[in-house]
C-alpha cells in the first residue's frame, strides 16, 4: 500500500439497474478517492444511492461504467470469483444487523473470514484470539450469536471484519439496530482502530456520528452533492 | 492441498454442527435417503452376490460349461455320451482340464434312520480339481478310486452327515449302505459348495467312471472344462464345433446334427435370472433418483432459508466455489449417514425379501452385506449427496449480493426460480413414480394372470412321492410293474387316500423331462425322413383320469395294456393339432424308436412346466408296457396332503424296507415353486413403487406447503377482499394437482417407453396395457390430491387480519 496515492479511487463511476423497461440511474458520474487512514462518513436519504455505493465498494456489486481502484488496482471489471478473493482479503464488512452466522460460535464466526482467505489453522486461532481480546470479546468465545446482547454481537461482527487485516473497512449503519449506549460503544472502538490506523467507510444517517468522521460526504439522487449544494439542501430541509 | 483439506474440514465441521441443531430437518432428509440409498444397497448386494461376483471355484472366470445342441432341443447342459466325453477330454485342446457328472439314484439305509433317497452326483477326478473340492474332514476321492475293484466310497454333504449322522466325526472311514452295497466314507463336504445349479447342496459323492464300452450320442453326463491360458470362448466353440462335426462323421447313427458349444459357468448357474435382476436394479435406480429429487427439495426449501447466511459469507470472501463446497459438506453428510441407515434398510430389505422367494435364486446363499457393499454404500452416498446437493449449492453460489446492504441485510432471498426448480423436481417425482407404479402394476398384473391359468389338471390335494425302485439284479422284465403295483396297492389302503397313480415325472419338477423320436409314416412333416424330438411321459392306467386331465377323444389305458398287447400312445390336443389338425388322431400309427404305436386317444394339454409356458405336444405311454425304476407315486387325498404324508411313507416302507424315497412333496408347492421368481420380482417391485409413491406424496406436500407458508399473506389479503374457504382450498389442491397432471405428462410416455423393457417377464399383459396406465394415472392424481390436504387445511386457517399487520 503506498502512502501517496488513495486506496479508494472512483472515477465517472455509473450503476443502472434494468427492470422490466425501466432503467434505474442508482449512481451517476460518482468521483471519489479515499487515503489511507481516512475515515469518510456516507450520507444521504433513502434512494439517494448509499447502499448501491457501498455494495460497489465493498466488491458485492459490479459498476456499469467508469473505473474503481483499490489500492491502485482496477477491480471494477473483476470475475465474481476475483472479486470474491479481493474482498475477503482486502474489504472487512460490518452490517447494521450484525449477520452472524447463528450456528456458529464467535470464534468460528471470526474464524470464517480467515478461512476463506486460506491463512493456515495454525495462524487462525491466535488471530481470532487477538481480534476478539481488540474488541473485548474474547471471554465470550464459545458463545453462540444468540446468547449475546446486540451491542456484543456487533463488536463480534467488528472483530470478523478486522482479522482478516483488511484495506478498507465498510461499516453500513453499525449503529443502526443498536441502543445508544451500545452505540456510543461501537462508535468508540471504530474511532479506536481509526486512531491505530484503519481505513473506515461508514454509511450513517446520525449526523452526530458523521461529524466525528474525518469527512462526510452526502448523495443525493445518485451524486455525491458538493458543500454548497449540501448546505442549500440542508437550509431546505 | 492441506489448504484445501483444512477448508474441507471446516466446512464439514459447520455443516454437522448446524445439521445437528436442525435435526428435524436432518432426520426428514437422512431417513428418505436411506431408504433410496438401503434398497439399491440390497439390489446391489443381491445383483452383485448372484451375478457379478465370480463362482467360489479356482479360476472360475475360465470355467465353461459345455452344451449339446441339436435341431430338436435348443440347448442342454446333460445328455453326453461317454464315448463323447472321452473323445472331448482327449482331443479339445482349448481346455486344459474337463471333468464330468451325472446324477443318479441311490437309497441310503442301514443305520437306524429311514430308508433315504439322498441327491447325489457322481464325478470324477477331474471335476474335483475344477470345483476345488476340499472335504471339511477326511480325503477327496484318489485316482485309486476308480481303479476296478477298488473299495466303493463316498464323500457325504455336510447336511446330510449332520442330520442324519450328527455330525459324528468318527463316520469317516466307516461304511454306509447305498442301494444296499456298502460305501466307505472318505470324506465330508462342504456346504457352501453347491455345483452343480448353486442352489441346493449334494448330500452324496459318488465316483463316477467311464463305462467300458463308451457310447456315443445321447448319455447321462454334464460336462466342464477349464479354458487353456489364453483361449477365448470362441475359439473353445469353434473347437467344439469341428469335433462334434468329426463325431457326426464317424457315428452318423448317433451323432448326426449334434454339435456342442460352451458357456461360460457363471452364465450357466445364473443367466436365466440375470436380466429381471438388472431390470430390479434400474427400478431402485428410479427409488434413488425420487429419494435424491426429494432430498434437493427439501435442501432447497433450506437454502431458501439459509440464503442470508450464504451471502454473509460470501461478503466476507467466500468465493461461490467455496459456498457450493460448504453446501454440498451438508448434503454429503447427510447423505453419508443416510447411507449408514441405509445398511440397515439393505438388511431388512434382504431379510424381506427371503420370506418372498429370495431364496429361489442361485447362489441365495452368498447374498449378504459385507464390506465391498459398504464400500458400495459409501460410494453411492457419496455420489447421492453430490447429486442432490448439487441444484441448491449453485443456487447459492449465485445470490444476488448486493441484496447484503438493503435493509440492514437481511432481505437475500433466493428469487422465484427457487419455487421454480422446486416445482420441477416435484413434477420429475411424479413422473418417475409414475414410471416405477406402472412398471409395478404390470408386473402384478402379469402375475395374476399367470396364477389364474388353468394347467389343464387339478392339482389340488395331490401328493407326489419320487423313488428309483431297488430293483435286483437280474429281474425279469415285470419286476417294475409288481414293485409300483404291490407300493400302490398299500397306498391306497392309507385312511385319507383316495387314488393313487404313477408317473415318471410330476409336473413342475424340472429335473425329469424325456424325449424321444417319433416318425410318422406318410406324413409331410416326415418326408425327409427325420425324427422328431417329442416330449413323453410314462403313466399308470388311473393317472390321467386322477389328475382330471380330459380325455378328448379315444380311450384311457386299461391293465391290459401290458407288454403282452400292442404298443399303445395317447396324445396330447397338441400334438394332435400339430400333425392331425384335420383328421382324427385316435387310430393313427405313429413310429416311436423301433415301435410302431396305435394311438388309443387323445387328452387335454397340460401346462406341465410353467403356468406361463403353452403346453407342448406330448406322448402318454402306459407303464405296464415301459416301467422305468425312477417313478412318482401320485397320491390324491381328501384333506390336506402332508397329513398323510407320513403314513403314505411308512406303507412304502411296509412294503419295502430298505426302499428309498428322493422327495416328498405336493404338487401345490412344486407349482409355488415355479412361481417364486415371479413372486420375488412383483413384491419387489411393488414395494419400490409404494416407496416411489411415498416420496412423491411427500415431494408434493413439501412444495404445496412451502408455497402456503410464502403465500400466506397473499391468501390473507384474498380473505380479506373476500374469497371462500373452498377456493382457497382449492387455489392450493389444484396448485399440487397441476404439479401432478404435469408429471404425469411426462411419466406417462416414460412408462410407456420403458415398459417394453418387461415385455420378456409380462405374461398376458401388454407393455401398453391401458387399465395399469389408466389406474396409476387416477391413483398419482389421488395421492397428489391426499397430500395438498394439510397445506389446504393450514391455508384456510389463515387470519386475514394477522396477516395484513406482517407489513
Amino acid at each position: 500500500m503506498s502512502q501517496d496515492r488513495p486506496i479508494i479511487q472512483l472515477e465517472n463511476l455509473r450503476r443502472v439497474f434494468h427492470a422490466a423497461e425501466v432503467e434505474t440511474h442508482a449512481l451517476s458520474g460518482i468521483q471519489l478517492s479515499v487515503q489511507p487512514g481516512e475515515f469518510l462518513s456516507i450520507s444521504g436519504p433513502s434512494g439517494s444511492g448509499k447502499t448501491t455505493l457501498l455494495s460497489i465498494l465493498g466488491l458485492l456489486d459490479a459498476p456499469s461504467s467508469g473505473r474503481y481502484l483499490l489500492d491502485g488496482r482496477e477491480v471494477g471489471e473483476l470475475r465474481p470469483i476475483d472479486r470474491a478473493r479481493l474482498r475477503g482479503s482486502q474489504i472487512g464488512f460490518i452490517f447494521q444487523s450484525f449477520n452472524l452466522i447463528g450456528d456458529l460460535t464467535v470464534e468460528d464466526n471470526v474464524e470464517l473470514a480467515l478461512s476463506y482467505q486460506s491463512v493456515p489453522v495454525d495462524e487462525r486461532r491466535p488471530r481470532v484470539k487477538a481480534a476478539l481480546e481488540r474488541v473485548g470479546m474474547a471471554h465470550r468465545a464459545r458463545h453462540f450469536p444468540s446468547q449475546l446482547s446486540g451491542g456484543q454481537q456487533q463488536r463480534v461482527a467488528v472483530a470478523r471484519a478486522i482479522v482478516g487485516k483488511p484495506l478498507v473497512l465498510l461499516a453500513d449503519e453499525p449503529t443502526g439496530n443498536l441502543d445508544s449506549a451500545n452505540g456510543e460503544a461501537v462508535i468508540e472502538l471504530l474511532k479506536e482502530l481509526h486512531a491505530e490506523g484503519a481505513t473506515i467507510c461508514m454509511v450513517t444517517h446520525n449526523p452526530e456520528y458523521a461529524e466525528m468522521a474525518d469527512r462526510d460526504i452526502q448523495l443525493f439522487d445518485g451524486r455525491i452533492v458538493d458543500e454548497s449544494r449540501r448546505q442549500a439542501l440542508e437550509a431546505v430541509r | 492441498m492441506s489448504g484445501l483439506l483444512s477448508d474441507l474440514w471446516h466446512d464439514l465441521r459447520h455443516a454437522a454442527g448446524s445439521l445437528r441443531r436442525h435435526a428435524g430437518f436432518s432426520a426428514t432428509v437422512i431417513v428418505t435417503l436411506a431408504v433410496g440409498i438401503g434398497v439399491n444397497t440390497a439390489m446391489f448386494s443381491i445383483v452383485d452376490n448372484v451375478l457379478l461376483r465370480p463362482l467360489g471355484y479356482p479360476e472360475s472366470d475360465r470355467l465353461q460349461t459345455l452344451t449339446i445342441r441339436t435341431p430338436q432341443r435348443s440347448v442342454s447342459t446333460y445328455g453326453f455320451g461317454d464315448g463323447e466325453f472321452e473323445a472331448l477330454a482327449r482331443d479339445a485342446k482349448s481346455f486344459e482340464l474337463m471333468g464330468r457328472y451325472d446324477y443318479g439314484g441311490g437309497t441310503l439305509s442301514g443305520d437306524g434312520g429311514p430308508p433315504e433317497e439322498p441327491t447325489s452326483l457322481g464325478i470324477d477326478l477331474g471335476l474335483q480339481e475344477i470345483l476345488g473340492l476340499t472335504p471339511l474332514m477326511g480325503r477327496r476321492f484318489s485316482q485309486d478310486d476308480y481303479t476296478d475293484g477298488a473299495d466303493r466310497v463316498v464323500m457325504l454333504g455336510e447336511e446330510i452327515w449332520r442330520r442324519r449322522y450328527g455330525a459324528d466325526p468318527e463316520l469317516v472311514g466307516r461304511t454306509v449302505l447305498l442301494d444296499e452295497s456298502a460305501h466307505v466314507v472318505v470324506g465330508i463336504v462342504p456346504d457352501v459348495l453347491r455345483f452343480p445349479d448353486e442352489s441346493e447342496p449334494i448330500q452324496v459323492w459318488r465316483v463316477r467312471r467311464l463305462s467300458p464300452t463308451p457310447r456315443m450320442g445321447w448319455g447321462s453326463l454334464g460336462v466342464v472344462g477349464r479354458l487353456a491360458p489364453g483361449v477365448t470362448d470362441e475359439q473353445a466353440d469353434s473347437e467344439l464345433e469341428a469335433l462334434a462335426a468329426g463325431m457326426a462323421t464317424e457315428h452318423p447313427d448317433t451323432n448326426t446334427d449334434r454339435s456342442f458349444a460352451s458357456q461360460s459357468m457363471q452364465e450357466t448357474a445364473v443367466g436365466s435370472v440375470q436380466d429381471t435382476l438388472f431390470l430390479l436394479w434400474g427400478a431402485v435406480g428410479f427409488v434413488l433418483l425420487l429419494a435424491c429429487m426429494n432430498s434437493a427439495n427439501l435442501l432447497l426449501a433450506r437454502a431458501a432459508s439459509k440464503a442470508h447466511e450464504f451471502a454473509v459469507c460470501s461478503a466476507i470472501g467466500a468465493s461461490p466455489r467455496r459456498v457450493m463446497q460448504r453446501v454440498l459438506s451438508e448434503s454429503v453428510l447427510l447423505s453419508l449417514v443416510a447411507g449408514l441407515a441405509g445398511l440397515l434398510v439393505a438388511q431388512w430389505t434382504i431379510e424381506g425379501a427371503a420370506l418372498f422367494g429370495l431364496q429361489g435364486l442361485p447362489r441365495a446363499q452368498e447374498i449378504g452385506l459385507d464390506g465391498r457393499i459398504f464400500g458400495f454404500t459409501v460410494v453411492l452416498a457419496t455420489l447421492a449427496g453430490l447429486a442432490y446437493g448439487l441444484l441448491p449449492a449453485w443456487q447459492l453460489g449465485r445470490l444476488d449480493l448486493s441484496e447484503m446492504m438493503k435493509d440492514g441485510g437481511t432481505r437475500v432471498s433466493m428469487g422465484p426460480v427457487g419455487q421454480k426448480i422446486r416445482s420441477a423436481l416435484t413434477i420429475g417425482e411424479v413422473a418417475v413414480a409414475c414410471v416405477l407404479l406402472i412398471g409395478a402394476g404390470l408386473t402384478i398384473r402379469s402375475s395374476r394372470e399367470i396364477r389364474a391359468t388353468d394347467p389343464g389338471f387339478d392339482h389340488q390335494n395331490m401328493l407326489g412321492l419320487t423313488l428309483w425302485a431297488d430293483r435286483p439284479r437280474g429281474a425279469d422284465a415285470g419286476w417294475n410293474e409288481r414293485f409300483f403295483d404291490g407300493l400302490m396297492e398299500r397306498i391306497s389302503a392309507v385312511p385319507g387316500v383316495e387314488t393313487v397313480s404313477i408317473i415318471n415325472g410330476m409336473p413342475w419338477q424340472s429335473m425329469f423331462d424325456y424325449s424321444t423320436n417319433v416318425v410318422i409314416a406318410d406324413h409331410p412333416s416326415f418326408e425327409s425322413g427325420e425324427p422328431a424330438q417329442t416330449k413323453f411321459r410314462v403313466v399308470s392306467e388311473g393317472y390321467l383320469a386322477d389328475m382330471d386331465i380330459p380325455l378328448l377323444a379315444g380311450r384311457q389305458f386299461t391293465t391290459a395294456d401290458d407288454r403282452d398287447a400292442p404298443a399303445v400312445t395317447i396324445v396330447s390336443e397338441e400334438l394332435a393339432a400339430l400333425y392331425w389338425p384335420d383328421t382324427e388322431p385316435v387310430g393313427q400309427r405313429i413310429q416311436v424308436g423301433e415301435n410302431d404305436v396305435e394311438i388309443i386317444g387323445m387328452v387335454g394339454g397340460i401346462r406341465e412346466r410353467r403356468l406361463d409356458r403353452e403346453p407342448v405336444p406330448m406322448l402318454y405311454f402306459p407303464y405296464r408296457q415301459n416301467a422305468d425304476i425312477a417313478m412318482t407315486l401320485m397320491v390324491r387325498t381328501d384333506r390336506e396332503p402332508t397329513l398323510v404324508e407320513r403314513p403314505v411313507q411308512d406303507a412304502i416302507w411296509a412294503e419295502s424296507p430298505n426302499q428309498g424315497i428322493w422327495r416328498t412333496t405336493t404338487l401345490d408347492s412344486l407349482l409355488a415353486g415355479t412361481l417364486v421368481r415371479e413372486r420375488l420380482y412383483s413384491t419387489l417391485l411393488t414395494a419400490f413403487a409404494l416407496v416411489a409413491v411415498l416420496l412423491a406424496a411427500t415431494g408434493v406436500y413439501g412444495v404445496m406447503s412451502f408455497a402456503v407458508t410464502q403465500r400466506t399473506q397473499e391468501i390473507g389479503i384474498r380473505m380479506a377482499l373476500g374469497a371462500t374457504t373452498p377456493s382457497v382450498c382449492w387455489s392450493v389442491v389444484s396448485g399440487g394437482l397441476r404439479l401432478a397432471a404435469l408429471g404425469l405428462v411426462i411419466g406417462l410416455p416414460i412408462a410407456w417407453l420403458t415398459s417394453r423393457w418387461l415385455t420378456d417377464v409380462l405374461y398376458q399383459v401388454t407393455g401398453l396395457d391401458p387399465v395399469t396406465h389408466a389406474a396409476v394415472a387416477v391413483l398419482m392424481v389421488l395421492v397428489a390430491g391426499a397430500a395438498c390436504f394439510l397445506p389446504a387445511w393450514r391455508a384456510t386457517r389463515v387470519e386475514p387480519a394477522a396477516c395484513l399487520r406482517v407489513d
